[in-house]
């Protein structure tokens, strides 16, 4: 896994939970997770996806609004996966001149859910409500290289506001 | 009377979010849950003042959504708020061009909403 992209996902996850009022800290043991959001992205040269999976409290204590029912609850973790990766493609890939398509996120809820696929990378996180772990995949096509941020034209960030 | 608003966002969190910020100011909140759902209630949905509406969608993302409704008369004139977790300026310069009014990242400030809302709604 590339290191730069693991290195903006661990922060922004960090960040996006923050924003939500959970602060999260890297590492540290996981509880068996009942919830998760997947979301997969695509570009010239590359593909791959992103896991958020974690405890229906972490779920209930970064929600905005009170959740009324398990599907609300279920449903947030979606929108933290697509807001997670929309970060990513803000901070990451755009910052190096990919352009990527998001997928709509994919919500799962069970008992004890892991991440079998092959080549996923995980990252755990802890937090004073339960524990998340990111995984994490990102292929590139023979000969496609990732390098360094370059000069780009710079994206909106959290929080902006334009008017046309 | 009051001026209402279409919310569409896949995820019913931000729906309910926005709905909130919006109710608790006065205004009246509908909801459609993808971009197709959204051109139907603009369709079926008199009166509106605003949409504000995500970009990444299944069936139709928000910026199809802004092109299909501005290319049909009747509601050329609803002004469209973009509100999404995308920040790349050649996708805020097509929703520009397609007729959009603006364009939001999430996570959004609520007050930073309602000002847009009133700032760019049209009258009830």
């Amino acid at each position: 896994m590339n290191d730069d992209f693991s290195k903006t996902l661990a922060d922004t996850c960090t960040e996006l939970f923050t924003a939500y009022g959970v602060e999260v800290t890297p590492g540290g043991d996981t509880e068996p997770c009942t919830v998760a959001g997947i979301i997969g992205f695509v570009g010239a040269g590359l593909c791959g996806s992103v896991v958020i999976a974690t405890v229906h409290n972490v779920s209930a204590a970064s929600r905005p609004i009170p959740a009324a029912n398990d599907v609300e609850l279920v449903d947030w973790v979606g929108e933290l996966a697509n807001q997670l990766l929309g970060r990513v493609k803000n901070h990451y890939f755009l910052a190096r001149g990919i352009d990527i398509q998001m997928s709509a996120p994919v919500t799962v809820k069970g008992q004890g859910l892991e991440c079998l696929a092959g080549k996923a990378t995980a990252m755990n996180f802890s937090s004073p409500v339960g524990s998340i772990v990111i995984w994490s995949e990102l292929r590139l096509d023979e000969g496609f290289s990732i390098g360094p941020p370059i000069e780009t034209e710079s994206c909106a960030t959290e929080g902006a506001l334009e008017f046309f | 009377m009051a001026k209402k608003v279409l919310v569409v966002d896949d995820s019913s969190t931000v729906r309910q979010q926005v709905g909130l910020v919006l109710t608790q100011a006065g205004f009246q909140v509908v909801e459609a849950v993808d971009g197709l759902d959204g051109v139907n209630k603009i369709g079926s949905t008199p009166d509106l003042s605003l949409v504000i509406c995500d970009v990444n969608m299944p069936q139709m993302n928000g910026i199809e959504l802004v092109e299909k409704v501005m290319q049909d008369g009747k509601n050329a004139g609803l002004p469209i708020l973009m509100l999404t977790t995308e920040g790349q300026a050649s996708l805020i310069e097509r929703a520009k061009k397609a007729g959009a009014k603006g364009w939001m990242v999430k996570p959004f400030k609520p007050d930073l909403l309602l000002a847009a809302a009133n700032k760019i709604s049209r009258s009830a």
